[in-house]
């Protein structure tokens, strides 16, 4: 896998991309609200929380699109 | 039936004339803007001093690296200096203060000029993705008439030179990965980092357009992502690496740790909807060729840009920070704004073949078949776009002869009221800059003053703005707002440079906002009185000339504290009478003591002293002052 993912001609489909935003949209979830818990930056919670959620929302829209080219 | 009208060779020629007359209407209006920003462009250029704060250090910083000195310095000793922002910009200012000496206009005219190219290539981009000429010439000068551009643009700021390299290296990297003869890609790439890594040394905010190029490299190939990121963190890290050991860790300390600043929400907030409501026309389309790519086509460099770009906007809450991090998204929207309205006009949308396209294709059917009127509305649609945006974006001088007869036909009246003559439709919001006049002769003038101010002081002058020492030929003392971030997170002792303000080590202070490290402000409101306010720029710049002498200072404190009712005290002050009528009210205030409601009176013999009383508190207070030769004598009588 890791070696198709490093090849010459591989390029990101729609669903990996979408797959990342999703992932990328719960940590940014999870890091606001533990910044939140833990009183940590403002810069950390508010957009970290609203990023979240629509990277999230975006790479779930993003999944049905399939292997089609990122 | 709009259709059927549409077609007929008649109502197709006359759409085609409102096409063209509503494109010349965007046209004249955009190049009106042009015009104004020339016009503001050359007025900074003939003014000598700062005009937007900070300006001067980055002068200095110029100064420092043609001697062949590092900028990074250490905060703590004379002369308490250093810069916050990475080197490259003021190298390549380096060769004209060789040859012209320290002067504000080669550094605005850097700026003004890097705006001309970022605008340009924003319209080589259009072009050559869709071959619009009118359009990418649209979209270049939109990027021009945005009031952010418009005001930060030919300052002595190294914002506008980043957003050039970043525009640039867009412009390099968009078309890289497809190019499949590999020595063309290769040279791109490299071209195109090279030009990262100039837009990341000349501000650390190019850190988005950084991500995006990564994040598109990724996309079209992971594999080329690596290796190239590798050599990129190689040669960026190295640099970085290099200047912190040749700075003794100055760097690190001056240019990261000094800018983790407060972050205030609403300042963000108040600036996304300011920059929504003037660039909405723009923003419109740029969101509809970014979703279209998202779900309809391959990401292109410049959406992706654009997303992160825009993301990092957020950081224009901070401390300090303000509407200048939203250029690099302006000049991205441009883009895409333009490619969007190029694509439109030539109606080359295509769509893929899954779901969502086709409900899509189905819902825009009867609008294809209609092609004749698709294209009429869409010929008057886009250029009615980027008219609402022209004048959406309007500002412009409310005086002079040309631009006062213009702005009162217009009915335009100065957003600033008698501080300066300008009309700005942005009005304004926490963290917006509100700059944009063009400094008068009276202003030329009354720097003049304050720099012979300056220089009738044998001893250097602390000055929150760099001009008038740099004029006066003296050491620039200070860089507040880098000591008041540095002292804000722990990083600044101000134990010296609050030692030689009590000691008055300096001929005077100059203050424009205060915005020093509170020990700092409580050091000089100790030691110096302010004695004089001279306007500038629509500022008010407080000229605080040196008290008495420390042990005469502390005279005044310990007898504030002890004079009981009955009780008289005397203090011997080497002021003279008139300065020390100055500096007695500004102590007894210092000390916590109002004046009360009487006048001050004359007193003393021939009526040559003068008389009055504070309060503190239950605490009634008589503070007589009167001359005594060249000196003067200080009473207090409880």
């Amino acid at each position: 896998m890791l070696r198709r993912f490093l090849a010459e001609d591989f390029t990101v489909s729609k669903r990996q991309l979408g797959a990342l935003l999703l992932g990328i949209g719960v940590v940014a979830l999870l890091v606001a609200l533990i910044s939140f818990v833990g009183q940590g930056p403002r810069l950390v919670q508010v957009p970290g929380a609203a990023g979240g959620v629509v990277s999230a929302l975006v790479g779930l829209t993003l999944l049905p699109l399939g292997d089609m080219p990122a | 039936m709009i259709a059927e009208r549409l077609s007929h060779p008649a109502e197709l020629a006359l759409s085609r004339t409102v096409h063209r007359a509503l494109m010349g209407l965007a046209l004249v209006l955009l190049l009106g803007h042009l015009a104004v920003y020339v016009h503001y462009a050359v007025g900074l250029m003939r003014f000598p001093f700062d005009y937007d704060q900070g300006e001067g250090f980055e002068l200095v910083d110029t100064i420092l690296l043609s001697k062949g000195e590092w900028p990074y310095r250490d905060n703590e000793v004379y002369p308490f200096y250093a810069s916050n922002y990475p080197p490259l910009f003021h190298v390549l200012l380096v060769p004209f203060a060789w040859v012209f000496g320290p002067e504000y206009w080669y550094g605005r005219l850097m700026g003004f000029v890097g705006t001309l190219i970022t605008a340009t290539a924003i319209g080589v981009m259009v072009y050559r993705e869709e071959r619009q000429r009118p359009v990418a010439v649209l979209a270049g000068l939109a990027f021009l008439a945005s009031n952010y551009v418009y005001h930060i643009g030919p300052l002595f700021r190294q914002h506008m030179t980043m957003v050039m390299f970043e525009t640039l290296a867009v412009m390099v990297l968009a078309p890289a990965p497809a190019l499949t003869d590999a020595r063309q890609r290769r040279r791109r790439l490299g071209l195109g980092l090279l030009l990262l890594l100039a837009a990341g040394y000349t501000k650390q905010h190019a850190i988005a357009t950084c991500l995006a190029a990564f994040a598109f490299l990724f996309l079209r190939n992971p594999r080329r992502c690596l290796v190239w990121g590798a050599a990129f963190a190689a040669v960026g890290g190295g640099l970085f690496l290099w200047i912190n050991w040749a700075t003794d860790g100055q760097w690190w300390t001056n240019v990261i740790a000094a800018n983790v600043n407060e972050y205030y929400p609403a300042q963000y907030v108040g600036l996304l909807r300011q920059w929504l409501r003037l660039h909405g026309a723009l923003i419109l389309l740029a969101a509809l060729f970014a979703l279209y790519e998202l779900y309809f086509a391959r990401l292109s460099l410049y959406t992706v840009w654009w997303i992160l770009a825009g993301l990092s906007t957020v950081l224009s809450g901070k401390w300090g920070a303000g509407d200048s991090y939203f250029t690099t998204t302006i000049a991205a929207t441009c883009v895409l704004a333009g490619l969007a309205a190029a694509r439109t006009l030539r109606g080359g949308w295509t769509l893929p073949d899954h779901a969502l396209a086709r409900r899509l294709e189905k819902a825009v059917r009867p609008w294809k078949r209609n092609s004749a009127a698709t294209a009429a509305l869409t010929g008057a649609v886009v250029p009615l776009l980027f008219v609402w945006y022209a004048l959406s974006v309007v500002k412009m001088p409310t005086e002079g002869r040309f631009f006062g007869w213009l702005s009162d036909r217009l009915g335009l009246s100065s957003s600033y009221g008698a501080r300066y003559a300008f009309y700005d439709s942005a009005g304004w919001t926490q963290g917006y800059a509100s700059i944009g006049h063009v400094p008068s002769q009276t202003d030329i003038n009354n720097g003049w003053r304050i720099v012979d101010i300056v220089r009738a002081f044998d001893r250097p002058v602390m000055s929150e703005e760099a001009a008038f020492s740099l004029r006066a030929g003296r050491d620039v003392i200070t860089n507040p707002t880098q000591l008041k971030n540095l002292y804000e997170n722990g990083l600044f002792d101000p134990t010296a440079l609050v030692e030689a303000l009590r000691a008055q080590e300096f001929g005077a202070v100059i203050f424009r906002a205060q915005f020093y490290p509170l020990p700092v402000l409580d050091a000089v409101y100790e030691a110096y009185y302010p004695a004089q306010t001279i306007p500038m720029n629509g500022f008010a710049y407080e000229i605080w000339l040196p008290g008495p002498p420390a042990e005469q200072r502390a005279a005044l404190a310990r007898a504030l504290e002890s004079v009981r009712p009955g009780q008289r005290r005397e203090i011997a002050l080497t002021l003279p009478f008139d300065q020390a009528l100055a500096w007695r009210w500004h102590a007894l205030t210092y000390h916590g003591w109002e004046a009360d409601r009487d006048k001050p009176q004359p007193s003393g013999e021939g009526g040559t002293c003068i008389v009055s009383d504070f309060r503190r508190g239950e605490r009634l207070l008589s503070v007589e002052l009167c001359p005594d030769d060249a000196a003067s004598r200080l009473i207090l009588s409880g």
